[in-house]
């Protein structure tokens, strides 16, 4: 199967009103989340597969995080880094651009 | 002496080893499951696993239940637990029987021991456990399956615990056996590790 190096997420009017939106992207083999972070109007994909045992990534508030559902380990937004651990293994960041009202993401 | 015997198969599409683990994997208790308040382990070896545990009453959230639980890994496929529930002993079996790759059946038998005076309640106590135990099972099942399925998926992605997915798309792939580390690998400082003392 051919890997595309591009592919179009979600539309930037969904993310802006659903803040938190998660796929599994089949052709990278990865689930990949892209947010919102309203305070400061930025927006930031990442890889959603924790790193200790692969679990599903939630949003919390207060401070605004992304905590795994399964063992309630934290991880920065904007760096992806893990603060419940000293894990160096931080979760993959994604570059994307906004195209038309579209958030296209890079390999 | 009387024993009653109730009696839960269900199906998954994972490997055992994934199954295994995640009767294994002792942190995810609190997080993911409703039914339990405190979970303390304070034994824990490849095979066994002695945890101080307090239960939610399914209709009756306040009011909990303590008891200390005994988990061994009876053979490669069967764990064994040890308990009590409201002062009648109990003995489960889980059974992991991987019928076809990837695909798993589960046999759980509950066993309460009725003896002395508690025989005479059996009749009583009977149905009521009964609907008890299916419930409490189903509930347990739905709270683990997502974490089955999911971990199933990414083993098969050649997920590396405490590492992630490999780096590049086209080594996300695996198709040899999965294995499951006993006892599943903590880090120092996890609530779920035994207290000092104790080892």
């Amino acid at each position: 199967m051919e890997i595309p190096e591009k592919i179009r997420f979600c539309s930037v009017d969904e993310l802006h009103e659903k803040v938190f939106i998660t796929k599994w992207i089949d052709e990278w083999r990865d689930e990949i989340s892209a947010i919102f972070i309203k305070e400061d109007n930025d927006i930031v994909v990442l890889s959603t597969i924790c790193p200790h045992f692969g679990g599903d990534m939630e949003l919390i508030q207060n401070p605004t995080r992304l905590r795994c559902k399964w063992h309630h380990w934290q991880f920065e937004l904007k760096t992806g880094k893990c603060l419940s651990s000293m894990m160096t293994t931080c979760l993959r960041k994604y570059s994307f651009q906004q195209n038309n009202g579209f958030l296209e993401v890079t390999l | 002496m009387k024993v009653l015997e109730i009696n839960c198969r269900k199906e998954c599409a994972c490997s055992a080893s994934v199954a295994l683990w995640n009767y294994c994997d002792l942190e995810h208790v609190i997080p993911m499951h409703k039914g339990f308040k405190e979970f303390q382990p304070i034994y824990e070896t490849s095979t066994t696993i002695a945890s101080w545990l307090t239960m939610k009453s399914p209709f009756l959230p306040f009011w909990t239940v303590s008891s200390l639980a005994v988990q061994v890994l009876h053979d490669d496929n069967t764990l064994k637990v040890i308990n009590t529930m409201l002062g009648i002993p109990q003995l489960t079996t889980i059974k992991i029987t991987e019928t076809r790759k990837d695909y798993s059946v589960l046999d759980m038998s509950y066993k309460f021991v009725f003896s002395g005076w508690r025989e005479f309640f059996l009749p009583f106590i009977e149905p009521i456990l009964r609907r008890l135990v299916v419930f409490w099972n189903n509930r347990q099942w739905e709270e683990d399956l997502p974490i089955k399925l999911r971990r199933q998926k990414v083993m098969r992605l050649g997920f590396k615990d405490f590492r992630g997915l490999p780096n590049k798309v086209e080594d996300r792939f695996y198709d040899g056996p999965l294995k499951c580390e006993l006892p599943v690998p903590r880090l120092k400082g996890s609530p779920q590790n035994v207290p000092n003392g104790l080892d």
